[in-house]
């Protein structure tokens, strides 16, 4: 599916599109993650089971470290979930790492240009790691901006840290579907609206009467002739493929 | 691939056909008008006929200019929204759509139906169709053919540029390339998008 990323011509400086940040489609980052974690779970067996299995995660894991930055909180929950599992080396794992920092640092400026408000200017409250689920965005953005906090001063574990993340995540991903969800509603109504509209198979008497008029004929002529030539005009037209 | 399908002639067809075969002259034009002036259009009601329909995948290479500024609309449109329908309206590119949406896992609908295909299918065809899922159309082997295109586009995130000939038609062969876009909100939302170039 569509990942909303561009295919080519990644633009890590550039302003992060919320709506494409919480995009929950594949990527070629996902799909690689995920079977990356498959061969994990259920790895192969036989007398080169270790050579295979040693081989397909360095592959997946080469293909993962092409795809950095990262551009979606998907990807960045998965990287974050590979690196606290151990499962990529130790230079891939620092490498993914910094893609899933990158990624936070991105959000956080896309939420200070929206107006959300900067960091700076309101330091976390200590107690908004334990306040209850976030709703809006300011509540959601002041739990991350909590949990950046504390990875700075390494002061909370990583047990602490992902089910705040992960809740931070969620509460922003259900907004921002929400809200794609309206936006693909009203482009779907405008589409429609736009829609020519075709000559009415069935005329109103006023029009009937000033055609009547106009002609010189019977009301009850004028409709079948007005019935014909709209039957006529509704019709498939030639011309078309020769 | 090559699907067949039974496509109900055009009126117009019949009308080619009235002007060249033996019918024309045991029709005169004062019994035609007698006949549309008392409700009928003297013509016999259209039967279903046997067409193909072949869909042949082209390179982009191939796309033409216009085809190229609709990539670029798309790419400037990665969320289906407001911003891709005034894209549309300013490119002019529009009136050569095709868009059909769906919701919670529904068909695909129509939503707007472009110039190219009225001409062909008619304005009856699509003031009847806006708002109904395409496989539903009387047309329904020539949309059962169409839809695995439509489902490629939306489900595998990439364009996709065909070429089709739809033969076996009282009238010549109709020829036409598309170009199909889509786009998914997971299974809440999903919209195709085709550009047809005749």
């Amino acid at each position: 599916m569509r990942s909303g990323r561009p295919s080519i011509g990644r633009k890590p400086d550039a302003a992060l599109d919320l709506n494409a940040a919480f995009d929950r489609r594949d990527t070629l980052f996902t799909r690689a993650a995920e079977q990356m974690s498959d061969i994990v779970a259920n790895p192969p067996s036989g007398p080169y089971a270790f050579e295979l299995l040693n081989g397909g995660i360095r592959e997946l894991s080469s293909l993962m470290i092409r795809q950095l930055p990262l551009t979606t909180a998907r990807e960045a929950r998965l990287a974050h979930a590979l690196c606290q599992e151990g499962i990529v080396e130790d230079s891939k794992a620092l490498a993914l790492g910094e893609g899933v920092a990158l990624f936070l640092d991105r959000l956080q400026s896309a939420a200070d240009h929206v107006g959300i408000g900067p960091a700076a200017d309101h330091p976390p409250v200590p107690g908004a790691m334990a306040a209850p689920p976030a709703q809006g965005l300011d509540g959601v953005l002041a739990k991350l901006r909590a949990c950046r906090s504390a990875m700075a001063d390494q002061g909370n574990g990583p047990d602490t840290l992902a089910p705040l993340l992960d809740e931070a995540v969620a509460a922003l991903e259900r907004m921002a579907l929400r809200e794609a969800v309206a936006r693909f509603d009203s482009a779907a109504d405008a589409f429609e609206a736009a829609m020519p509209k075709a000559l009415p198979s069935k005329p109103t008497e006023r029009m009937l009467a000033a055609g009547a008029k106009a002609g010189s004929v019977a009301l009850d002529a004028a409709r079948r002739i007005y019935q014909a030539m709209a039957s006529e005009f509704l019709s498939p037209r030639k011309g078309i493929g020769e | 691939m090559t699907d067949a399908l039974p496509i109900t002639p055009s009126l117009t067809a019949s009308l080619i056909k009235d002007r060249t075969g033996r019918e024309r002259r045991s029709w005169p034009l004062a019994r035609g008008l007698v006949s549309i002036l008392r409700g009928r259009r003297g013509d016999p009601p259209p039967q279903p006929s046997e067409a193909h329909v072949d869909i042949h995948r082209q390179p982009f290479r191939s796309a033409l200019d216009w085809h190229q500024d609709m990539v670029a609309v798309w790419k400037r449109n990665p969320i289906f929204g407001p911003g891709l329908h005034d894209d549309l309206k300013s490119a002019g590119l529009l009136p050569r759509c095709v868009i059909l949406t769906s919701r919670d896992g529904g068909p695909l609908r129509f939503r707007y139906i472009g110039e190219p295909t009225r001409r062909v299918f008619g304005d009856r065809w699509a003031d009847q169709n806006i708002g109904k899922p395409h496989l539903e159309d009387v047309h329904s082997a020539y949309a059962q053919a169409i839809d695995a295109q439509y489902r490629e586009a939306v489900e595998g995130g990439e364009p996709v540029y065909n070429h089709l000939v739809i033969t076996g038609l009282p009238r010549p062969p109709v020829h036409y390339r598309h170009l199909l876009f889509g786009w998914s909100l997971g299974h809440r939302r999903q919209a195709l998008l085709a550009l047809i170039d005749s």
